[in-house]
Order: structure tokens, then sequence, then C-alpha cells
């Protein structure tokens, strides 16, 4: 696959994501009510940069509920929209142009509630802005594509490497984690409580498993292939165990660029 | 390589720099915090090194001058379902609990305070707003965790707050 492509299927998998929780964010819309868990009128006094003169009005404006829909609507608009212009191959850099720049004020809306997806939502977001604004410049592509597989090694090796202490190798952590309804699920729990070492043997394998998808990249893509298919698993498993179905995509999003560097490697 | 090349990659590697200094605790990633208004740089440490190990339950109960009423729990967000790996509206509410509950670990465990900051007074007008009619009384809340898919599954208390007055701002 060419570097255009590469980066046209990471956007179709990632819009996959922004159309999901835009369409979450819809119908989870009276947190961010007055009173709500995610209220303008308390959470502006979070930072001094939501109350900076420059910023103040913009945000006192677009921020609190029901303004707060122009927002969602614009992001699920784009993200359907940026779907549909790269599976029939039409030009999207304004279109994402227009939904980083969403995608940015939505996050520092969010500010108190993203997770680790919504983040490397941005940095894609970023990178295929510089990909797209350079369209022609193949080598720029190029360079997104390793960026955007360089910042998800650096998030699967900080997660894997973080992991390496006692409770988490020896499944303490895990079994915690498990028990919470928050995070776990009662028919895994209770298969795992039935085998001898299934949350030692399971924690060990995760953190192996997140830090040879760390490197994944370096393989051979006749390897990486492989690896890359136990991530997907891995992350469909937590996805069902753990509800966090925006990891999925947006992880699985950057699969194509780790793919990629391993079958290409870096060209200057 | 152009010059466009350089810049693009100069602007990449100052950006994974960057990203490699925030996941490691310290002044450093403390400054870099400060600049990165935008919450561009991310941090990448899930559930490290300690993961959330509890289930946190809210409750509330009305004080007035003779009578305090029972404890009545507030419902954060659904259960999960089969479909939660592709929809799961609810996690949000319970991710801003969770951070809520670290937050009030932080500041107000086992302290008197008497002034509170946007983030506590947020979780509080949550509990005004779930109470479906107050009748001018005061409320108080409480905090309890358990992990609920244990067999015998015991609350413990958290946090109680102090009773605070029933008037809200909003609902004034």
């Amino acid at each position: 696959m060419n570097p255009g492509d590469t980066l046209r299927l990471i956007l179709s998998i990632l819009s996959l994501s922004l159309i999901i929780s835009s369409a979450e964010s819809f119908t989870g819309i009276k947190i961010y009510k007055t009173a709500g868990w995610l209220s303008w009128d308390r959470l502006k006094y979070d930072r001094p940069m939501f109350r900076h003169r420059m910023v103040a009005p913009l945000l006192n404006w677009l921020f609190p509920h029901p303004k707060i829909l122009i927002l969602i609507t614009s992001r699920l608009i784009c993200s359907v929209w940026l779907l549909v212009a790269v599976l029939v191959n039409w030009n999207y850099t304004a279109l994402i142009i227009s939904l980083t720049i969403i995608n940015i004020l939505f996050s520092l809306r969010n500010a108190f509630s993203n997770n680790g997806a919504d983040q490397l939502t941005n940095v894609i977001l970023i990178a295929a802005v510089v990909a797209s604004i350079s369209a022609g410049n193949e080598a720029i592509v190029v360079y997104s594509l390793f960026f955007i597989a360089l910042q998800t090694s650096i998030a699967y090796f900080t997660s894997g490497i973080n992991k390496v202490n006692r409770n988490w190798l020896n499944g303490v952590y895990l079994k915690d984690v498990l028990s919470t309804a928050m995070f776990g699920n009662p028919m895994v729990l209770r298969k795992f409580r039935k085998m001898r070492h299934a949350f030692w043997s399971c924690s060990l394998l995760m953190i192996l498993g997140e830090l040879l998808l760390a490197f994944c990249m370096f393989f051979p893509s006749t390897m990486s292939v492989y690896i890359l298919a136990g991530g997907f698993f891995f992350h469909l498993t937590v996805a069902y165990i753990m509800g966090f179905n925006t990891f999925l995509f947006t992880f699985l999003s950057t699969y194509p660029a780790i793919y990629f560097v391993s079958a290409h490697g870096i060209r200057f | 390589m152009t010059v466009a090349g350089y810049i693009v990659l100069g602007f990449y590697a100052l950006y994974t720099i960057l990203t490699i200094v925030v996941q490691r605790a310290g002044r450093a990633k403390d400054r870099i915090k400060k600049l990165d208004i935008l919450n561009l740089i991310p941090n990448y440490k899930f559930f490290c090194p300690k993961p959330v190990r509890y289930d946190y339950h809210l409750y509330y109960r009305l004080v007035d001058k003779e009578t305090v009423s029972r404890w009545q729990k507030i419902r954060i967000g659904r259960k999960k379902t089969h479909i939660s790996f592709l929809w799961n509206p609810t996690k949000k509410e319970k991710k801003v609990f969770n951070r809520m509950v670290q937050m009030i670990k932080d500041n107000y465990k086992g302290k008197q305070r008497t002034r509170f900051g946007h983030m506590y007074l947020t979780l509080l007008d949550v509990v005004r707003t779930e109470i479906p009619q107050r009748g001018g009384k005061d409320v108080q809340f409480r905090i309890t965790y358990n992990q609920a898919l244990r067999d015998k599954p015991v609350e413990k208390i958290y946090y109680t707050s102090i009773v605070h007055k029933a008037q809200s701002p909003h609902t004034a």
C-alpha cells in the first residue's frame, strides 16, 4: 500500500471512533448541562486559560449547554463526511483541518474526562493535517505515518513498562480491576477464578504483548502482521470486558501506520 | 530533502521528545503540561502504575433540625452491556466521578475544609440535582467503595461530606 492509501485507511478507521464517540456525546448530553458532571459553570474555573480574556468569550459562548451541541454536531458531521471522503477518494484537506480544530476544542471541553484514546485521536489528526496540507509531497506523508507509529509505540511502551511491578506481575492488580463492576465482567471473572494461574499468566501476557507491540514497527512486516493481529485481539478483549470501545478503533487506526513503517522503513 | 520536509521532521521530533518526557513524573513534565494549554501532549499511562481497583458509589441524605433521612444511592451511568465494546455512552460520567474521588482523596479526605474547589462543587451540584424533592432540607453526601463483582462485596466508607445548605446556585 502506498503512503496516501495507508493514511486514508487510518482516517477511515479513526472516523468510526469519532462517529461513535460523537453519537455517545449526544445520548449523554445531560452531563454537559448546568449542574451536570461536566458543567461548564464549574469547569471554567479548572484552568486559568479558560478565563483568559482572549479566549474566554469564545469558550463561554461555545462550551455551555445547549451550545455545546453545535460542537458535537459539527464533530459528528465532519467525522461522517471524512469517512465518505476517504472511501470515495475526495480531497479532504479542509475537512481534516476543520475536524482537528473541532476535536481539539472538544478535548478541551472534556479535559476532565479525556482518556488515552481521546489524546491519541488528537495526535493522529494533527499528523493527518500535516500530511494533507503537504499533498504531493510523499515524503511528508511518510514522516506522518512514522510519527503515528512512533506515538503508538510510546503509548504501548509506557503502558507496558509501567506495569512491570510486583502487583501487576503477580496478577493482583488484574484480579482487582476485573473484580470491579466498572471495568470487570462477571463471566470472565468466574472463569478466571476457576483457573489456578489465570490472573498472573494473563497479566504477564498483557505486559509482554504491550512491549512487543511497542517494538512492532521494527520487526519485518511478515512478523508484524501477527503481532498486530494479537494487538487487535487484545483491544477487542479489553473493549468487551472493560467497555473501552473508542480505544479499540483509535488504536486499530494506527495499525496501518505501524505496518507501513514495518514494511518500508523510513526513507529520507 | 525539502525545507518543508525538515520543518515537518523537526516538528515531529519535538512532539515525540515532549511526549516521552511527559510519560515520567517530575518537574519537566509539570512544566510541559503547564505550557500545553490545548492538552495536545498525551499521557499514555493507562492503568499504571496503580489501576483503579474499586467501584465507588455515591449516596446522599437529607438533614434538617429534627430528622436525618436514610442514605439513598445515586446511580452513576449504566451497567455495561454485551454491546459495550461498540457503544458505551455512560463511561464519561463514571470517569469524571472516579477523578473526583481521587481529587477528594488528595484535597478533602481527613481534612477539615470550609472552602471547596470547583470540582467538589460540581459533585455537590450533581447530588443536589439528583434529589427529587428536597423540601428545603440540607444535604450531605457520602462516597463508599467496594469491588462489586466479588462474592460478598462489602461497601466501606471512603468519604462523608459535611452537611451542605439546601440551596444550590443553580436551583435557587
